[in-house]
Formats: structure tokens, sequence, C-alpha cells
């Protein structure tokens, strides 16, 4: 009797799995995606993004522009699709892909790991974090480097709290500013020898003036384009772009056209 | 002695053999409270609003604590849930709120208890945690004299309730400056029962410039003069101020449609056009923020010297701001968001430059910015 269950229950649980399958799956054997079959069918992709952060994304004389403007419409010429933008507040972005608003947002996301189980994210095309910047020619490689070395860093910042960490293993003088951009002027200006600040105001100052190189990333903030969790053609689609970017040198060029 | 006597005294003391030795080999408690600290400070104004409710492990509480003291700071705000508190109705669990007030009195730490959040079973099904009708305003005052009793010599402030000129704190129903002040007569009474030295704190008014008839919100001036003029006056000790400095400094001066730190100004003017001028108040949230993006925050550096000098201006020009708590010292996870850019101590008790400076303020560092040179 209780093998005759316990077969019962077996075959219960393979006739679920099997529906499952099915359910998921389209006739090809590809995995379902909902919001990938909809770009594909309207040939549309709906871009959430809070374009108040230049030079990523702004509105100015010319329109809705920047390098994330940039990304998500080269993204739909791979895709042979329409790019719609929805100008939606930072704290906005994930409700409206949650209640899909949007198919995905390009805004100059860090990649956030508690959301994991509400949103998919891309590879990362874009790293934030606090650099290491020195001067043209100068033999500083990594921070390791920096013993006896006078940093500048912004006050109170990211880079202020990483330079009082290696100040407690190595002979560094911490030099500090108000701004990163005054911690760059004094990295020009040959007032300290490296700066450590966030590498977006370093690719801004670098792409303006020149003279200074980023030779290290000091801590991560990736960028990172987020999906809905259940658009897994769609991630994977994004990632096989982003992968061929940056073979391609694109996401380079992308990155010198705007900083 | 007969055998069966023998027999009886025999088990009986080889039971308490079992009991001494089961007792002698229980696990120590892994966290103590310590011996008894003192904050040493050049500003005994200043302080933060912890963030403990949710913190389970008994030793980031101490952790928590303990860093308070070290960066100098005297006075803690922190929130005891009426639902975590008093689960049913009469029945009550201090255990987690013991843990935080004994770990901060040892610290050497004044504690301000803001007491709110409405159990289930004090509310309607489908009402948010701050719904409370007037027909239940009796069951918190239940819970304030059960609180009040309890810590009797061990909390000395009790906030009543948090920002309720906001819609959010009446379960999305409209503010009610008079129904607050009926629950704050209640509250105050039963505190006042329980423990006649305990100073009742009048609850922190979001700061705003919202209207009458506002859906969402009431300003804060308004909210404080209805409230007056429902005979509030009598039923609280102290009131309680929050001060967000939004993106100006700490002496940017104050007026009615702007929110800045100074607004808490226009508070106290309140209090005097009101007879009530003898009152003190306290800051009880406010603060900077420095968040890359957000519209309502400040360079990291700016945050730093604006926390100190809003610290040195409640010192030195302040007489009647018994205390400055700042919004919000740690939290037990990261938030992922603007929020995260309060903070003096990461989750992971990695301790911010501001942590550091504002600790070298209070150590005499009067001259804070030389410590750290700054060209400008």
């Amino acid at each position: 009797m209780a093998l005759r269950r316990w077969l019962a229950y077996i075959a219960l649980f393979a006739l679920v799995a099997l529906g499952l399958f099915f359910l998921f799956r389209l006739p090809g054997g590809e995995v379902r995606d909902r919001t990938w079959e909809r770009i594909e069918r309207q040939g549309v992709l709906r871009v959430g993004m809070d374009a108040s952060y230049p030079p990523f994304e702004l509105w100015d004389e010319v329109g809705l522009r920047g390098y994330n403007v940039d990304l998500a419409q080269a993204l739909g010429r791979e895709w042979g699709v329409e790019v719609d933008f929805e100008d939606i507040g930072f704290d906005g972005l994930y409700d409206a892909l949650k209640v899909e608003r949007v198919d995905i947002i390009i805004s100059a996301l860090p990649y956030d790991p508690l959301l994991t189980q509400d949103v998919a994210y891309s590879y990362s095309y874009f790293d934030a974090g606090q650099a290491l910047v020195v001067r043209e020619g100068t033999n500083i490689a990594e921070v390791e480097d920096l013993n006896g070395r006078r940093v500048g860093l912004e006050l109170g910042s990211r880079g202020d709290l990483e330079a009082r960490r290696l100040e407690q293993r190595m002979a560094l003088e911490r030099k500090a500013y108000v701004t990163a951009q005054e911690v760059l002027e004094a990295l020009r200006d040959e007032r300290v020898d490296a700066g450590i600040v966030d590498a977006v105001s370093a690719y801004q100052f670098i792409g303006e003036e020149g003279g200074l190189r980023i030779v290290q990333q000091v801590t991560e903030e990736p960028y990172v384009i987020a999906v809905p969790m259940k658009a897994p053609m769609l991630l994977e689609k994004v990632n096989e772009v982003i992968i061929k970017w940056r073979e391609t040198g694109f996401l380079e060029e992308l990155r010198e056209k705007w900083f | 002695m007969d055998k069966s006597r023998l027999r009886r005294y025999g088990s009986r003391a080889l039971l308490l053999l079992l009991v001494i030795l089961i007792l002698g080999v229980l696990p120590k408690p892994l966290v103590t409270l310590g011996p008894q600290q003192k904050v040493e400070t050049v500003n005994p104004k200043m302080g933060v609003h912890t963030r403990l409710t949710d913190e389970v492990e008994e030793w980031k509480i101490k952790r928590t604590l303990e860093l308070v003291r070290a960066m100098g700071a005297p006075w803690i705000v922190e929130y005891f849930p009426w639902a975590y508190c008093e689960p049913l109705k009469g029945r009550f669990d201090w255990t987690h709120a013991d843990l935080v007030v004994d770990h901060a009195n040892v610290q050497g730490l004044t504690l301000i208890a803001r007491l709110d959040f409405v159990p289930p079973w004090a509310r309607p099904k489908n009402t948010t945690n701050s719904y409370l009708e007037r027909e239940r305003y009796q069951d918190f005052g239940d819970f304030v004299y059960a609180f009040a009793s309890h810590f009797r010599g061990r909390i000395e402030y009790l906030i009543i309730w948090n920002e309720p000129n906001l819609s959010s704190s009446w379960g999305f129903r409209p503010v009610d400056p008079e129904g607050y002040t009926e629950l704050l007569k209640i509250a105050y009474k039963r505190a006042k029962y329980a423990d006649p030295d305990i100073q009742v704190l009048a609850a922190g008014l979001a700061p705003n410039v919202a209207d009458e008839g506002d859906e969402f919100a009431l300003s804060d001036l308004s909210f404080l003069q209805r409230m007056y003029d429902a005979g509030a006056k009598e039923y609280f000790d102290i009131l309680a101020v929050h001060a967000y400095g939004n993106v100006f400094p700490p002496d940017d001066p104050p007026a009615r449609d702007k929110i800045n730190f100074a607004r808490t100004e226009l508070i106290h003017q309140l209090m005097v056009q009101n007879g009530d001028g003898d009152k003190e108040v306290i800051i009880t949230e406010g603060g900077w923020n420095d968040h890359p993006r957000w519209t309502k925050a400040v360079r990291p550096s700016q945050r730093i010297a604006y926390t100190i000098q809003a610290y040195e201006k409640a010192r030195g020009e302040w007489d009647w701001c018994l205390a400055v708590a700042f919004w919000a010292f740690r939290t037990p996870w990261p938030q992922r968001n603007f929020r995260d850019y309060f903070s003096f101590v990461t989750p992971e008790f990695i301790l911010k430059p501001i942590y550091e400076e504002v600790q070298a303020y209070a150590q005499g560092a009067t001259d804070w910015l030389e410590r750290t040179p700054v060209e400008r």
C-alpha cells in the first residue's frame, strides 16, 4: 500500500513539473519572457531614467541627452527597436519597473544586493567607485605606493574614509579639500602627489583638462541595468550587448564622449 | 534513622548536587554590561538618534552605544514600539527594551524614549501601525503607565508619538491637533502617575509648510498653535523638535516658508507667544545628509561643518535647547538609498569621517577644520 501511495505522489509531482515546464517554455525550448516578447512585438523598448544626473542623463536646451541616453539608444539599435524614455524620480524607478510601466532601468543605477530578489541586474557597464588618480608620468601605480606621499581627498567622502584606513598602515599625508574638483586641481598644481576621488569626478576633470590619469579603482560602485525578475531573455540580451561593447570599445568611446 | 528515610534524604541530596552541577556548567552570557562609563565631552548637549529597535544581537547594541559614548554624545533618542512591548493587551515583553536601556545606562548615556506604533490588537484590520482611534487612547495610556513604571529610575524622558502633523502618523486620516492633544493629556497623566519625576515630551513635528486643509500634512507651526489652543500647555514638560538642515547651514535665518535648522527658533518663539517660554526644547531628530544625488543633500565636508556648527549653536546660543540628537547614528542594515547618508557609522561599524570629526570636536578641537587641513 505504502509503495503504491509513494508511486502516486511521484507521478503527481512529475505531472506538475511537466506542466510548469511547458507553461514557462516556448515550443522551441526557449525560456518564456513576456517583457522581451512585448519589446519584439511592439518594437519599442521603454527605458526608465531619472534625468537629473549629468553627464549620465540630463535635460537641457537640446533635450534629453547623456551617457545613458546614448547607451539606451545604442541598445535599441542593436535590437532594431525604438526607445521610449520615461523620466521618473530616482526613488520611483524600481516601482515603475515592478508595475511594468518600463521594461528596463538605465539610470546610473548602483548594484544593490538587497534587491536581487525583486529585480535582475546586468553586468556592470561603468564603475563609479573611488579612484586613485595621479599626474601623467608619476610612478604611483596603486595605493601601496602611497607610503610617504601627500594624498588629496574630499573631506568626509568615501575617498576620505579609504585614506583614513590606509593611514593606519602607512605613513601617507592626508590633505583634505572641500570638493573632488579641488582635490584634482591640487593634484594638477603638484600640491599633492595623488588623489582619491570618485571616478565620475575624475573622468570629468581628465576629459576637460587632461594631464591626470586613473591608475586604480580603490572601491567599486558598479552601475548596472535593471530588468524585471521574470525577464531572463531580456537580461541575457542586455548582457550579450554589454560584453560585445566591452570588446569593441564602445563603452570606452561613450565615456570619452561624455567625460 | 531508618533505611527509607536515609534513601529519601540521599536522593534529595543527589538531586541538589545535580542542580548545582547543571547551574555550574550553564554557559555564561557572551555579552556583559561591563563597568559604568562616563561620557567625556566639551558639549553636554550633543546627542544622536540611535536605531536599535530592530537590532537583534546584544553585542551590536552594546557596540553601538559604546561608539556613541566614545564620540562624546551624552544623549540618545531611541524608539520603543508599543506593539513590540505589549504584543497582547496587558501582556508585556520588556526583554529587548531592557537590553537597550541597561546598556545605555552603563555607557553613561541619557536616554529619551519615543513611544508609538499601535499593536494589531488595538486597531482595526487593514490599518497601518499609526492608526489609533480615540476609543483606544486609554489603551495607549495604559501602555505609557506600564512603560514608565517598568523603567522608573532608568528612563527620565518620554516622547509621546511621532510627527502627528503628518497624515501618515494618523493611519492616513486627516491630521488632528486636537486629537493629538487629547492623547497627550492621557499619556502625560498616566506617565506622571507611574513616575512623578519623568519628563514628558510632546512629539517632534515634521518640519513642513503645508497649509490648513492639505491632504497629507499640516505645517509644524500651525499644528503647534492648535495644540496650544486645545490646552496642551499643561500636558508636556519639554517640546521635541525635528530640525533638518536641508541644504542650508545652521546659521541660515529661519522663515515660516523655509525648512532649515534654525526653524527651531520659530518653534521656540511660538512657545514664548503662548506663555510657554520657560520650557525647554530637545531636538530629537535632525541633521544633514550627504548623498551624492539626493536633492536635499549637501557635500560631505559641508555635512561635517554644519553638524558641528549646529551642536555649537545649541551650546552657545540656545539656552532654551537642552539637547540635540541628530538622525541617525547607525542602522542595523543598509537602507541602500539616501537614508544611509544620514549615519555616522556604517551597519558594519566602520566609522565615517564625520564620526571622527565630531569626536575630535567633542574632545576639544574647536577649530576642527585646522585639524584636517582644508585648502580653499
